[in-house]
């Protein structure tokens, strides 16, 4: 063949390799674009929260939580075809995330949040998609342990009536009356960042109490509080620039921080979001409807400092073993005024908060400060790390108070430098170390059910027996 | 002897005489008789003791803590803890036997003098005990001990005025100031000296 007819041969192929080339870079640019945006959906759904144990791979599974009908395990949502997501479909996928149900047929309980991220959208659902099948690092071990609740728990079938009553699959559609900024609010609280599944109290089948959104509720040892814009129940005396600094770096100096589930959240999640998503979520958690209580002092500005520190200085050596002279007085002196000051005013910096004008000791009925001095407070932000030890007796805490120990110091506290009228006892500090709430109604009915039905089942064989025997000769 | 052991004496005393007119007594009676005896010393001797400590209470009732705070209050322009004042007012008068007098001198000069800060009647306190417990109480206030023996008692420590001066710029060991690792946040301008 000619020189020309060579060339045409080889600069067609090559023309059409370039092309290809390139359109297969502008897919992978849009495959990357994606996956990219799947990441930051799945940062704003803090999957890491759940589903990773302690000190286990990111998004393997394992983590223990503590319903209040049983102990719940994540599973491994990594991209391993074995034992995470990788073999799913986006249907699958699509199906698991927001109607909770897995590749296998069986339903999640709501421990996962499919409720919440029934909100998101197609396009979300593909990025996160894109994500979790491509970009997660596959982890090909399944988690320690797997759910095992105990019966009538255990009968997944079951959730399928739940999701009737009270699963709502329509994803997000825009409220047009509205502003930009606040559908995109009302799309991130409602949806992924799911802060009514803490936040909004719980009805008799522990389905969201959507006419009380956001008004508050216990969760295991902590207590997510009314995040209304009620003026002494809830935060509306927090200013919006508060509320962002809040969710950016995990406190307020003088009002409030961010501990237990919450701390955690701001380290995945919040503190990660773009400035504009946490303005568009402060917009909106400052439009829902106001819910108060019977509380009349706002919560960050009860208490004030105090010391009785003179009445016990200098008196008598002491010992582990002995009474303390100065009782809870001393209690607190002797643990914690070396951070929070001897008058409980914190830090000159606030990096060590006053434990007066302090949301934790007026809200939620001293539950958050009770966990907090078992656990401790671990969180890091931009602002770097906010870190308090815990006085629960765990290998890495700093003392090993008894349960009466914590009684005395949380109400001296709470009647020092918070709300006065809390009461600590020591079966909420028991239930607070178990990491469970208070037990629901319906756990309570569905036992005493339980049992009711195995006696009446006795009964009934019995008494079939009972017939079958053979009648006594005179 | 004590007046309870005087009793004590002559009820043995009517017993022996009964004993000496009858020359016969019964057991009942020796027993009704000793057991009065020992009542009545055992009575006697801790109605006496009650007595001294009625006493030494006496010496350290509120009414003291509350002239002690005043005349340290005419002494020291600061704000001063009630519970602080209460602790060296009793070391104090436990130590000093002319404390009481030397407290309303201290308070009648300075009325007299109708000081409003210390320097105004200091020099008109009277050489001798009286200025010498104006400066001991002084001491207290500043030092949280009534004295510097290696024995003396540490009745204030972060509330000891000594440290309040520069308690904005500089950490109290124990307590913190800042967070951890921040040694270079910026310290306030020590003209301005705190409130306290």
């Amino acid at each position: 063949m000619n020189t020309f007819a060579f060339i045409r041969l080889c600069v067609i192929p090559a023309l059409l390799i370039a092309t290809a080339g390139l359109a297969s870079a502008q897919d992978a640019a849009t495959d990357d674009a994606e996956i990219k945006r799947g990441e930051y959906l799945a940062i704003a759904s803090d999957c890491e929260a759940c589903h990773t144990a302690p000190s286990g791979k990111p998004l393997a599974g394992g983590l223990p939580i503590e319903s209040p009908l049983g102990t719940i395990y994540s599973t491994n949502i990594t991209s391993s075809q074995q034992y995470g997501v990788g073999h799913y479909s986006l249907r699958q996928f699509s199906d698991a995330l927001r109607r909770g149900i897995r590749a296998d047929g069986a339903h999640l309980y709501p421990a996962m949040p499919y409720a919440s991220y029934a909100l998101l959208t197609d396009g979300d659902v593909k990025a996160l998609y894109a994500y979790f099948t491509k970009a997660v690092h596959a982890v090909d071990e399944p988690p320690a342990k797997t759910t095992t609740l105990p019966f009538p728990y255990n009968l997944r079938l079951s959730m399928s009536f739940w999701n009737a009553l009270f699963l709502d699959a329509k994803p997000f559609t825009l409220d047009p009356s509205r502003a930009a900024e606040w559908n995109r609010g009302k799309y991130l609280v409602d949806g992924p960042t799911h802060c009514g599944e803490c936040h909004t109290p719980r009805g008799f089948f522990m389905q969201q109490d959507r006419g009380r959104q956001l008004a508050g509720a216990v969760l295991g040892s902590w207590y997510a509080p009314n995040i209304t814009p009620d003026a002494t129940a809830g935060i509306g005396s927090m200013g919006a620039d508060e509320l962002f600094h809040y969710l950016k770096f995990g406190k307020v100096a003088g009002k409030a921080q961010a501990g237990g589930e919450m701390g955690l959240a701001v380290q995945l999640s919040f503190s990660k979001l773009s400035d504009d998503d946490l303005k568009a979520i402060v917009a909106y958690v400052r439009s829902v409807p106001a819910i108060s209580d019977a509380e009349t002092r706002a919560k960050f500005a009860q208490g004030k400092a105090f010391t009785e520190v003179a009445k016990f200085r200098g008196i008598g050596a002491v010992s582990s073993n002995e009474t303390l002279p100065g009782g809870a007085a001393q209690l607190f002196a002797a643990n914690c005024a070396s951070c929070h000051g001897i008058g409980a005013g914190g830090s000159r910096d606030s990096y060590f908060p006053s434990l007066f004008h302090n949301s934790a000791l007026a809200t939620g009925a001293g539950r958050n400060l009770v966990a907090a001095i078992l656990f401790g407070i671990d969180r890091s932000t931009a602002d770097g790390l906010a870190f308090m030890p815990g006085f629960g007796g765990k290998p890495t805490d700093i003392a090993a108070f008894t349960n009466e120990q914590v009684v005395e110091l949380a109400n001296y506290l709470l009647r020092q430098y918070g709300n006065a009228r809390y009461s600590v006892t020591p079966q909420i500090v028991e239930q607070v170390r178990g990491g469970r709430g208070p037990k629901p109604q319906l756990a309570t009915l569905v036992d005493a059910g339980k049992w009711l039905v195995c006696a009446l089942l006795i009964v009934l064989v019995l008494w079939r027996i009972v017939r079958r025997l053979p009648r006594p000769r005179v | 002897m004590t007046d309870a052991g005087k009793f004590a004496t002559a009820a043995a005393a009517a017993a022996t005489e009964d004993i000496a007119q009858t020359e016969l007594i019964s057991r009942r009676t020796l027993l009704q008789a000793s057991a009065t005896a020992l009542g009545v010393a055992v009575l006697g001797a801790s109605m006496q003791k009650m007595l001294q400590a009625a006493g030494a209470v006496a010496n350290a009732t509120g009414a003291n803590a509350d002239k002690f705070m005043a005349a340290s209050k005419c002494l020291i322009q600061h704000e001063l803890s009630p519970d602080v004042g209460a602790r060296v007012a009793g070391i104090l008068y436990a130590t000093i036997p002319t404390l009481d007098a030397d407290l309303d001198a201290i308070i009648l000069i300075a009325r007299e003098k109708n000081s409003k800060v210390v320097e105004d009647f200091f020099d008109a306190l009277p050489d001798g005990h009286v200025k010498d417990s104006a400066h001991r109480i002084i001491f207290s206030w500043y030092a949280g001990v009534v004295d510097d023996s290696p024995t003396a008692e540490v009745f204030a420590y972060e509330q000891a005025l000594m440290y309040q001066p520069t308690k904005d710029a500089v950490a109290l060991p124990t307590y913190s100031l800042n967070g951890p690792n921040h040694w270079t946040d910026v310290d306030p301008p020590l003209s301005a000296m705190p409130e306290f």
